[in-house]
């Protein structure tokens, strides 16, 4: 008989024991298949929809233009040279383009957009926004004054198809430009960052707005294979030569590329995570499934059979478990991740915390990638052969006579228990009895709630990674910019505009110092403007504030760098980000022009001068605000005494909500509502859902397979021990205690795992809370999340915790209940027939 | 007195299609302080009626008695408490549970009924001792030899006084000296106590002491033999 066959028909023999190891194997890999299939569906999402909705996969500038964005940094509308890049090898399609930003308003309001002239003609062949469209239509070839903008602009701005809107921008020559357009049609990608930012207009109308009449900022471009961009970008290059800087996907969003290597670095954590937990529990399966048989092979030994072919035979049972499982791990992987990725994994309800991540639609789409697959079965076949040759070389060196007898040298002589305790109960017994049992098989029980510690402790570091994170953005929130709780007019928060007001703030402000759980309040006024160097225009919110009340709320006085906070509150002084000030290469001192809408519409604009420099760590913070003095904004907006918000500082974060409602309380009829900072940052706090949704899709799979692991360890060890069941059973044990002595050995298992678990996951988040987890590789995409900078501290939240490691722990407890049943129900003579 | 009464049982395994018939129509009665032997060839159903007396199996039909009380309407639970109180088994491989030591194996059964610990802990050194095993107590069954090991089973059997003792081949595993020794032991029991001891055997030495041999061929009795005193 040949060993493969010997090997195949133990395996039948055995049929709870292969089932389970096979599980062990499928499940992990299927596992491993899906969530790598989820993130990559969600980078390539990412990429594929960043990419093809409105940059193209290359950029042509005139050189200089992409490192300072600065109109006279155009070049001409040559359409033989423009023939020419069309007809290069790669290049599918090109379409010219003039970009620029503005300020839109429609009916009464001004915000910050990003414009693209495009040509009408061209511009489809290489980007697909023209997909999107929802109502009204797309530029078309003879279109002059027309806008297209994404439906959650139009939104904000009030503006529908057929309204008219008006762009205000400062022109190439630096003088203030504006033009009206007819609103045609509206667009609604699914990506909330390009539905809220981006308008299209002709590309004549935007040469004639920006005064660049024949000149154009870039080409854009699609190739035949976007992986090959970075090759055909240096092509051109080398073609057009040193006037031209040519861009691949990759350089014109770097904070995608780094927000997909952040990814996948996460991803990476996790399904080590998972291999390390799936790795455990096959080969913990495999080793006992080889111990069992001990006297199995003591008899093959006795009878002649080599060592290695002993070893063969063991490493052959596990290699065609192995293969099963890989064939069925596989078929249920793609099985599963297919199906998603076809019906896509809806996340509309997490929206605004996708709009952080630029380019994802409301659904996931798992990727399947063959290679991914690929590795992950061959380290799943790896892991289910490789732990099965200790045992086997172990067994293997066994004189047959040991092997046969049970192996004597195995008996743990413990001291723990032996000396009889003076009062024993039933209850007491089952639980000696099971502690014994553990000790009796040390390597399995320490594989077994080695698992489930590592499972733990990984978890627990990365929800103390995410506290962590989570505990930054809303500190630095609170402390930078919004404060703890906002009194505001409604309506003001969709619209920073100065027609909404808090009239007599000065009553307001004392009404909220009566508040007991409130430490300070300050009013501002908030609005939308732009900044105008020399040589450019940014959009930011003008923050008017009172230099003496604003510090005891925000403490962005802290994080001055260069000069200093505000003084006074009527002075021309200006204090801006660190991030804007490079951007608009501006000096301590010099003079900058902000530029605003008033109430009825009209625009007005104001001179001041760069007093002071702060810098929070966080891109946002540092580049979306400009503060000055109250009295200033006051008169720049022509409010009188009015102010738009007062913020307030309270005791506590945690007094927010109630705080906001007992404010409201009070307010009752005036038209003004308290927010607190939940209600103002409800990114914030669908981020926070988001993630924790995400690590619940982590944590479930984490604990299904501790739950596998800790479910075959102990169907093995009862299997192992089915004589002994017998014996009990006929003793007059009834069937209940053996399913409690079982349990009872769950629950000491879990709760050594989950101690170690503890411990170690404490100790990780000790010293990284210590050190901090530095972010700066990954910069951009942690500066697309307000308040977060580049250092995380994690941080152990108890809340947030005790929940699911007391899920854990009953996850195996449970678990424990099916194999404890399963011995219980055994009839005691076949118990006791068991080999 | 009967302590033990069968009627017409019959035990049938089907394997696949084929029925294999392990007891064909037995009908049997022991009295109370007998000290009996089943014999008969190997497969002829000696472990098979054991285990129907000892209520780990239920027959295909016929019906049984312990102690004047029919067994086979019992539900699982009175079954366990039966085998509790009025059954010991003796198996061929001792079967101690390992983790407990052998002290512990022989308390275990008087735990289960809820024993007092101290009338427990006497209760079980003497047996041990009664047994031969004094000052091996706190030994684990890996640390024991086979004879040992048999006589923490007898001990263990034994301890809680039950009215049946049933012992399929208790001496199998023993030489003979060790095998006279366990069934001396376990005659002084008989005799001192009036615990009904029936055997299933092959061991000759075991027919000698036996006062009573049922002899098993295809599942019937073909001879039941008692043996003047
Ligand atoms: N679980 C079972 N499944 C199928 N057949 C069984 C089973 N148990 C016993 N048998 C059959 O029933 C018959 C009686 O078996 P039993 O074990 O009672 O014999 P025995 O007299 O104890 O034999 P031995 O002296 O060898 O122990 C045999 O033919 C045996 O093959
Ligand atoms: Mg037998």
């Amino acid at each position: 008989m040949s060993l493969l066959k010997l090997a195949y028909r133990n395996l039948w023999r055995n049929k709870s024991r292969s089932s389970i190891t096979l599980s062990a194997i499928t499940v992990g890999l299927a596992a491993l298949i899906f969530v790598w299939g989820f993130i990559d569906g969600m980078n390539e999402q990412t990429i594929e929809n960043s990419t093809t909705y409105i940059t193209g996969h290359l950029k042509i500038h005139k050189a200089g233009f992409h490192d300072d964005k600065a109109l006279y940094l155009s070049m001409p509308h040559d359409l033989a040279l423009q023939q020419r890049i069309n007809d290069a090898p790669h290049v599918v399609a090109i379409a010219p383009r003039v970009e620029d930003k503005a300020l839109l308003s429609g009916a009464d309001e001004a915000r910050g957009v990003k414009v693209i002239g495009i040509d009408p003609v061209l511009e489809p062949s290489v980007t697909t926004i023209f997909k999107a469209i929802k109502q009204g239509r797309y530029l078309q070839a003879d279109d002059g004054n027309s806008i297209v903008l994404g439906d959650k602009l139009a939104a904000k701005a009030d503006l529908k198809v057929g309204d008219e809107a008006v762009l205000v921008t400062q022109a190439r020559d630096g003088s203030l430009a504006a033009d009206r357009f007819q609103v045609v049609g509206l667009f609604d990608s699914g990506i909330d960052m390009i539905d809220a930012s981006y308008v299209f207009i002709p590309l004549s109308a935007a040469q004639e707005l920006y005064s660049l009449w024949g000149q154009i900022t870039a080409w854009t471009l699609r190739i035949d294979n976007r992986q090959m961009a970075q090759d055909s970008a240096r092509q051109l290059k080398n073609e057009l030569g040193a006037g031209f800087d040519v861009l691949d996907w990759k350089q014109l969003l770097p904070e995608m590329v780094q927000m997909i290597r952040f990814h996948e670095l996460m991803s990476y954590i996790v399904i080590f995570i998972i291999i390390v937990i799936v790795a455990v529990g096959v080969a913990n399966t495999i080793l006992m499934a080889v111990k069992e048989r001990t006297r199995e092979f003591g008899i093959m030994l006795a009878l002649g059979t080599s060592q290695l072919q002993v070893i063969q035979l063991v490493l052959l049972e596990s290699f065609i478990l192995g293969i099963f499982g890989l064939l069925l791990g596989n078929v249920f992987g793609l099985l599963v991740t297919n199906y998603f990725a076809n019906a896509g994994i809806d996340l509309t309800e997490f929206t605004l915390a996708m709009e952080t991540m630029p380019g994802l639609t409301g659904s996931v789409y798992p990727l399947i990638r063959l290679d991914r697959v690929f590795f992950v079965s061959i380290v799943t076949l790896s892991i289910s052969v490789l732990p099965a040759l200790y045992p086997a070389w172990q067994v293997s060196r066994l004189q047959p006579v040991e092997a046969i007898q049970g192996v004597a040298k195995n008996a743990v002589h413990m001291a723990w228990g032996q000396t009889t305790s003076a009062r024993s109960s039933t209850r007491l017994v089952f639980w000696r009895i099971a502690f014994r049992n553990i000790w009796r098989n040390p390597w399995r029980s320490a594989l077994t709630s080695g698992a489930t510690a590592f499972g733990l402790a990984a978890f627990l570091f990365l929800y103390a990674f995410t506290d962590g994170f989570f505990e930054q953005m809303i500190d630095n929130s609170i402390d930078f910019s919004i404060a703890h709780v906002q009194i505001e007019p409604k309506g003001y928060r969709d619209d920073y505009s100065a027609a909404y007001y808090l009239s007599q703030p000065d009553n307001l402000l004392t009404q909220v110092q009566q508040n007991p759980g409130v430490l300070a309040a300050s009013p501002r006024i908030q609005v939308e403007a732009m900044i105008s160097s020399p040589t450019k225009t940014e959009p930011l919110i003008l923050t008017g504030v009172d230099s003496d009340l604003e510090p005891h709320v925000t403490r962005l006085d802290a994080v001055i760098i260069e000069g200093k906070y505000l003084k006074g509150n009527d002075t021309t002084d200006i204090l801006l980000g660190r991030k804007l000030v490079d951007e608009l290469d501006l000096r301590m001192g010099e003079k900058i022009v902000v530029t605003t809408q008033l109430a009825d519409g009209s625009l007005v604009s104001g001179a001041y001068r760069l007093f002071g420099i702060y810098q929070t760590g966080n891109e946002t913070f540092d580049r979306m605000f400009a503060y000055i003095g109250l009295r200033q904004a006051q008169s720049l907006l022509s409010m009188q005494d009015r102010v738009s918000t007062i913020a307030i500082r309270l005791q506590e974060r945690d007094l927010s909500k109630i705080t906001a409602s007992d404010l409201n309380e009070s307010m009752s009829g005036t038209g003004y509502e308290a927010k607190s900072w939940q209600d103002i940052m409800p990114v914030l706090v669908q981020m926070i859902d988001v993630t924790r949704l995400m690590f619940f899709v982590v944590l479930a799979i984490v604990f299904a397979i501790v739950a596998i692991g800790v479910t075959n360890t102990l169907i093995m060890s009862v299997l192992e021990r089915t004589r002994e069941f017998g014996v009990m059973l006929a003793m007059g044990t009834e069937p209940r205690f053996i399913v409690r002595m079982v349990v009872y050995e769950s629950i000491v298992l879990g709760f050594i795992g989950i101690a170690l678990g503890t411990l170690m996951g404490v100790l990780l988040v000790s010293y990284y809370s210590e050190y901090g987890v530095d972010l700066s590789d990954y910069s951009g995409a942690t500066s697309a999340i307000p308040g977060l900078t580049n250092v995380v501290y994690p941080m152990l939240i108890f809340a947030n915790l005790w929940l699911p490691t007391l899920v854990l722990f009953i996850t195996g407890i449970v678990a424990a209940f099916y194999p404890a049943s399963r011995a219980a129900q055994l009839s005691p003579v076949t118990a006791l027939r068991h080999a | 007195m009967a302590i033990v009464r069968t009627e017409n049982l019959i035990k049938e395994y089907h394997q696949q299609s084929i029925v294999v018939a392990a007891l064909r129509g037995i009908d049997l009665t022991i009295n109370k302080g007998e000290f009996m032997a089943l014999v008969g060839p190997s497969g002829s159903g000696k472990t098979t009626l054991l285990n129907l007396i000892g209520g780990l199996d239920t027959p295909s039909s016929g019906r049984i008695w312990i102690a004047g009380q029919e067994i086979g309407s019992l539900s699982k639970r009175k079954l366990s408490a039966l085998r509790l109180w009025k059954v010991g088994f003796i198996f061929q491989e001792y079967n101690l549970i390992p983790v407990l030591s052998a002290l512990e194996n022989v308390e275990y059964v008087m735990l289960l009924q809820k024993i007092p610990d101290k009338e427990r802990r006497e209760r079980s050194v003497s047996v041990l001792a009664e047994v031969g095993l004094k000052g091996l107590e706190h030994r684990r069954p890996q640390e024991l030899s086979g004879g040992q090991q048999q006589r923490v089973a007898v001990a263990r059997a034994i301890v809680s006084k039950p009215s049946i003792v049933l012992a399929d081949e208790p001496t199998a595993n023993l030489d003979s000296a060790t095998g006279g020794a366990l069934l001396d032991l376990m005659r002084d029991l008989n005799e001192r106590h009036q615990v009904t001891f029936i055997f299933s055997t092959h061991d000759a030495m075991v027919m000698k002491r036996a006062k009573r041999l049922v002899q098993l061929k295809d599942g019937q009795i073909v001879n039941d033999k008692i043996k003047p005193d």
